[in-house]
């Protein structure tokens, strides 16, 4: 795991481009469509937009807003009758260099400037009630804040098995660790769990791999009292020490608040998810 | 009035109260509970009377509301709004983004307006939510009132009670609405099977406007919507819906609204003031738009889209009553003390899992009215709220029909809605 704890994060940036798509199929024609996009990177001190844009086919009314935790989302309205509804998401950003250094601290008795009850509350998909045990086993003697971070997301990374098809977009983080398999988001679910159990704020991150096209990825991101939201991967077993891997789309409690597509139909057909393809180009900054 | 029931004794009150009841049913005064079930509205004769004062108060305090609110609306609409937040207002679900820069006849989206008050005890009435969808039950008021003259005549001579008609003030709102003269004007309903269906038809006879269902109506290639009739097709100006999903009805009526070819009661994209999280900005929208503070106060809610009011609901949870943001008529309303402790936990993982679809209210201790039991022959005593129905036309005015519909709560209970299995009760507003 690539902890640099206490010593200077890799100090490089990105500039680039980026597109996500996806496309949703429907069994018969559909009146209207009403849905509710995170698909619009989320900027913070790392991230920044230079212009964005959302298409959508057939075309649709919009408004944009921020909801709980800062994820722009895109609310659209299709009023023209469909059997596919294609969304297209891009634009330019830049990705800033990571301030770091940032030095271990006791987990005991961290003050936080902002709210995070719901980074300690169990949330649709995690419930650290039930993970407590196996929380503090892991944890051992670790007293400090990162270290007991890197110990839950090594322990995760190496006994959760990666694989396809064993789990649900709904899937709970106990049931993860019951299974023993699963894919990112499952990792990054039971993660979130063993970390709020420690009393640890924690969030889920979906994002765009810089390095590699094709589906979206998920990680976590811990609350540190100097740092602010530092990142840790159950599933390439990183912490902190990001560097430039992901584009950030959307934060919550968990991927029921970060879906990129949520919303309702009208039609008497049933609908499907048939395309998702996320890319980003660019080079690295220094 | 007591003595006045005494002076009637049980046996004569037990017959007028079976006798106008079973006129009740004659005249089809029914609401739809399920597919297989109408039920004759109950009443109970005894009619609450409100002072004149109280009236005044609670009428000037519906009308700022229904100001305020469509001001809203219409701010909403052309992207001005900033009183209520924005993740709060375009999480709503009926927020309708297609119908941004879309400006309804007159610019009024509220047209019809039921509003539900409770009283907390000598008059202070709070509010409890805004119905803005398409409000029913001014019927009922209607029907308890004319009926409670034949019951208790000698009632109705010993008080000076305010009268008032709806006909023309609907008819007047309607013409208002539209730029000729003499409005064609059809009620959509969604037809036999509705729970309101008694309510549809009654307005359409008193109106005298032709009752249509979805399939009556079409969009003629110019673009505006027509009716099929026996003597042809006609064009329709107006339509005072009573269904609120109008794509699915007529199909292209989003469009020919958007164009103004025809104007919609309520208007398009009214709902948002329907929703129960919404509602805990109108004083707020009272203050900003109209420069005054509300007559009429909400009841204390909370918005559990805030983590620590959420944190704070869910610890206290055998306390509250929750309601579903987009629910009405008494669906979608959950009353914790009510419920045993499986399903309370089973309301917390709901609040948990969405947080931004629920509002909580604390249950309040409001007033109580007598009911007369057939059984006992006595009088008992029960929860009851008052549904105040208002109108605002295209010329700006409001009127509040006085009185409004009494609902009275099952025994030991305090939901009053029609479709909880509650009573109606004539209402007096005295002179």
């Amino acid at each position: 795991m690539q902890a640099n704890l206490g010593s200077q994060v890799s100090q490089v940036g990105f500039v680039g481009e980026y597109r996500y798509e996806t496309v949703y199929q429907y069994t018969d024609f559909v009146l209207q469509n009403d849905d509710f996009l995170r698909v619009i990177p989320h900027q913070d001190d790392h991230t920044m937009l230079d212009g964005h844009d959302v298409e959508t086919s057939p075309p649709s009314a919009y408004v944009e807003f921020n909801d709980n935790y800062g994820n722009v989302v895109r609310r659209i309205k299709v009023t023209t009758r469909h059997k596919e509804l294609s969304i297209v998401s891009k634009g330019n950003f830049r990705l800033r260099p990571w301030r770091g250094p940032y030095p271990d601290v006791p987990v005991q008795n961290m003050k936080f400037n902002e709210d995070v009850t719901d980074f300690l509350s169990p949330s649709p998909l995690v419930k650290p009630y039930l993970l407590g045990d196996l929380a503090r086993k892991i944890a051992g003697d670790s007293t400090r804040l990162v270290e007991t971070v890197g110990r839950i997301t090594q322990w995760v990374h190496d006994n959760i098995k990666y694989e396809r098809g064993t789990t649900t977009v709904l899937t709970e983080a106990h049931q993860v660790l019951a299974n023993g398999r699963g894919v990112c988001q499952d990792k990054v679910h039971l993660a979130l769990g063993l970390l709020r159990a420690l009393w640890i704020p924690s969030r889920y991150v979906s994002c765009i791999l810089t390095e590699q096209a094709g589906d979206t990825h998920a990680y976590v991101e811990f609350l540190h009292p100097e740092g602010g939201w530092l990142p840790a991967d159950p599933t390439k077993a990183i912490l902190i020490d990001a560097g430039t891997t992901y584009l950030k789309l959307a934060v919550g409690r968990d991927y029921t608040d970060v879906s990129p597509v949520s919303g309702t139909f009208l039609s008497t057909g049933t609908g499907q998810l048939s395309r998702v393809f996320a890319q980003v180009r660019g080079t690295n900054t220094y | 009035m007591i003595d006045a029931f005494d002076g009637l004794g049980v046996k004569e009150i037990r017959k007028r109260w079976t006798a106008a009841n079973r006129q009740v049913e004659l005249d089809s005064f029914t609401f739809r509970l399920d597919p297989h079930q109408w039920r004759a509205v109950p009443i109970d004769w005894v009619p609450r009377l409100i002072t004149h004062e109280e009236w005044s108060r609670i009428a000037a305090g519906v009308e700022q509301r229904l100001r305020a609110i469509n001001r809203f609306l219409l701010e909403l609409y052309s992207g001005k709004q900033d009183v209520v937040p924005e993740n709060v207002v375009y999480s709503c679900v009926n927020f309708n983004p297609d119908l941004q820069g879309v400006r309804p006849a007159k610019d009024v989206y509220a047209h019809i307006y039921g509003v539900d008050l409770v009283n907390l005890g000598n008059g202070d009435y709070v509010v409890l939510e805004d119905n803005l969808r398409i409000p029913s039950g001014i019927s009922y008021q209607l029907k308890c009132r004319d009926l409670t003259d034949q019951v208790l005549p000698e009632l109705k001579r010993s008080y000076s009670v305010m009268d008032y008609e709806i006909g023309n003030t609907y008819l007047r709102l309607f013409e208002s609405l539209c730029n000729t003269h003499h409005p064609s004007c059809v009620i959509l309903t969604d037809g036999s099977f509705g729970p309101a269906f008694f309510e549809h038809r009654y307005l359409s006879e008193i109106l005298g406007i032709p009752l249509v269902e979805g399939s009556d109506l079409f969009i003629h290639k110019d673009g505006t919507v027509r009716a099929r009739t026996v003597d042809g097709d006609i064009k329709v100006d107006l339509i005072y819906r009573r269904v609120e999903d109008l794509e699915l009805f007529v199909s292209g009526l989003t469009e020919a609204y958007r164009q103004g070819k025809v104007a919609l009661v309520n208007a398009m994209g009214t709902g948002v003031a329907d929703d129960k999280l919404v509602y805990l900005w109108v004083p707020e929208m009272i203050r900003r738009y109209l420069g005054k503070e509300p007559i009429l106060p909400n009841a204390k809610a909370y918005n559990l889209m805030d983590s620590k009011t959420r944190q704070f609901a869910l610890q206290n949870i055998g306390n509250l009553v929750f309601k579903a943001r987009e629910g009405y008529g008494g669906l979608g309303v959950y009353i914790m003390e009510d419920l045993d402790p499986a399903r309370r936990k089973e309301m917390s993982q709901r609040i948990i899992d969405k947080p931004f679809a629920f509002i909580a209210q604390e249950p309040l201790d409001f007033s109580k009215h007598v009911v007369f039991n057939k059984q006992s022959g006595g009088l008992e005593e029960r929860y009851i709220d008052l549904r105040v129905y208002a109108v605002q036309d295209g010329e700006g005015k409001v009127t509040v029909f006085p009185g409004g519909l009494t609902r009275v709560a099952r025994a030991n209970t305090r939901i009053t809605n029609n479709s909880s299995g509650g009573l109606c009760k004539p209402t007096w507003v005295l002179r």
